[in-house]
């Protein structure tokens, strides 16, 4: 139908406005929509951005590692099968890992987070929405990785705490890996003594982590590869606990701020502004965990083992992993 | 005709469809397109729409009249407006969006594309390519494997319906 010429651009659109995993599903639908969802690069751009828009669409819950029994899901035994395989797999057909066998082990960045197998040392890179999954080129040691994305190159880049043994003593050093390109390497930072593996948050380009007893927020630029630190508000400047679920709830970093007598509050961190604001009726967990459930019909668990995600798209993932 | 008082006050519009039906309505009116708002600039008072219809071009009318009056006290009435526009068939949202894609009238688009997706999000492939009226040109086999490879996205029950 001649009306319909220019039907490619409104079906681009269309599609910007659906989630992951009906995406995952009209693949099938034809070849050009295959090549659309999976290949097209601004097409994933602006699923992106359209999903981080919507109050509904640009969060999922999920859990990834509560398998009580073995009887009680028959499908984990096959859990290996996606493991092995080179690029891209699927995971059929939930999101459970035994926690023995599979641990996650970065925190997580648009939707995207780091597995680490225990009995090879194998690390993959997992897309909690879709359950694609993707081995990295490295097995390593048990240590975690902080999963980040460079907003202007729009590459994705690990950073890995490590041991080094040097003569009697042991150091601990920080480096840094860009995923996707073809000729990367682990290139070794200069880091602040304090920062440790510990659980991290990413957020717009940004990675931050908090201390216990210290009275600041350190942060890595992405961009910039970067360290830097701000302090925590003025009454509240014992030590923070950052906050995973509001942080991805609002897009904007919220922590639990401590005084010298250990009473908190929860705190908003605006950083164009630099500057905090106190956070007005903090919600209780279980009321949010309920919104996000709500929000997305997901099987729930009882003792859910959480991880807050944005909704990517896959070709995202591919394209940022295709190391060679 | 509609030469009353009213209308030499306000600069008026002719939109001509693609069945050549003519349409006067007020600049201002008219202006929420881009691609309207682009000819008007550059000095067009009758604006010829080949790629639009008489059905679409009304009901984009009533819409851009509606969304001109938008102040805070109507808002509501705006809401059942726009929900009313969007209750109809996936064939007539098609034609609607194709007009709104071509006249560059962006909130419209954002509506109708989203109307669209909610509607298909949990729809089977095969009522999409129904409603889209696509063939499908996978050979059985490659369809077989590119399920089995996206089999995670297909537990479960789907909408098979095409409204």
């Amino acid at each position: 139908m001649e009306k319909h010429q220019c039907f490619d651009d409104i079906v681009f659109e269309i599609l910007t406005w659906l989630p992951a995993k009906s995406l995952m599903r009209f693949n099938s639908v034809s070849k050009a929509w295959n090549t659309l969802i999976r290949h097209n690069l601004n097409f994933a751009k602006s699923h992106i951005a359209r999903s981080q828009a919507r109050p509904t669409g640009s969060r999922l819950l999920f859990e990834l590692d509560v398998v009580p029994d073995e009887e009680e899901y028959p499908a984990t035994k096959e859990k290996n099968r996606g493991l092995e395989e080179f690029p891209l797999q699927q995971l059929a057909p939930h999101h459970y890992f035994y926690r023995k066998e599979m641990q996650i082990c970065s925190n997580h960045c648009n939707g995207l987070v780091c597995l680490y197998s225990v009995k090879d040392t194998q690390v993959y890179l997992f897309n909690v929405t879709t359950g694609e999954i993707k081995a990295l080129p490295f097995s390593m040691n048990e240590h975690p990785f902080c999963l980040g994305f460079d907003l202007v190159t729009e590459k994705y880049k690990l950073l890995h705490v490590f041991e080094k043994n040097n003569e009697d003593n042991r150091i601990t050093k920080m480096r840094i890996l860009t995923l996707g390109t073809k000729y990367s390497s682990w290139r070794i930072l200069s880091m602040p003594s304090v920062i440790s593996s510990s659980r991290c948050i990413y957020l717009k380009g940004v990675l931050y982590w908090a201390h216990f007893s210290r009275s600041y927020i350190f942060y890595f630029d992405l961009r910039e590869e970067e360290f830097g630190v701000f302090s925590l508000p003025q009454e509240y400047s014992y030590f923070a606990l950052l906050n995973d679920m509001q942080t991805a709830l609002r897009g904007k970093l919220v922590m639990n701020c401590f005084n010298w007598k250990f009473e908190d509050t929860d705190w908003i961190y605006d950083e164009l502004k630099r500057s905090f604001t106190k956070l007005k009726n903090s919600a209780n967990r279980e009321e949010e965990m309920f919104v996000f459930l709500e929000s997305e019909k997901i099987d729930k668990s009882e003792k859910a083992h959480v991880l807050v995600t944005t909704p990517s798209v896959m070709n995202i993932v591919r394209d940022s992993t295709s190391l060679v | 005709m509609a030469s009353t008082t009213e209308t030499k006050q306000k600069k008026m519009l002719i939109l001509k469809s693609a069945d050549n039906d003519e349409f006067e309505i007020e600049e201002s009116v008219g202006v929420q397109s881009e691609t309207i708002k682009n000819l008007v600039e550059d000095g067009f008072t009758f604006v010829p729409l080949p790629n639009v219809y008489t059905k679409a071009l009304i009901k984009i009318i009533d819409y851009l009249k509606k969304h001109a009056n938008k102040t805070d006290s109507n808002d509501e009435e705006i809401k059942t407006f726009d929900k009313d526009f969007v209750n109809t068939t996936f064939d007539d949202l098609f034609e609607l969006v194709s007009a709104a894609n071509y006249l560059h009238i962006s909130c419209l688009m954002n509506m109708l594309c989203q109307t669209i997706a909610d509607r298909i999000k949990d729809k089977s492939p095969e009522a999409v390519r129904k409603i889209f009226h696509i063939n499908c040109d996978y050979t059985p086999e490659e369809e077989a494997k590119i399920r089995k490879a996206n089999a995670q996205a297909f537990e479960g029950q789907f909408d098979e319906s095409l409204d």
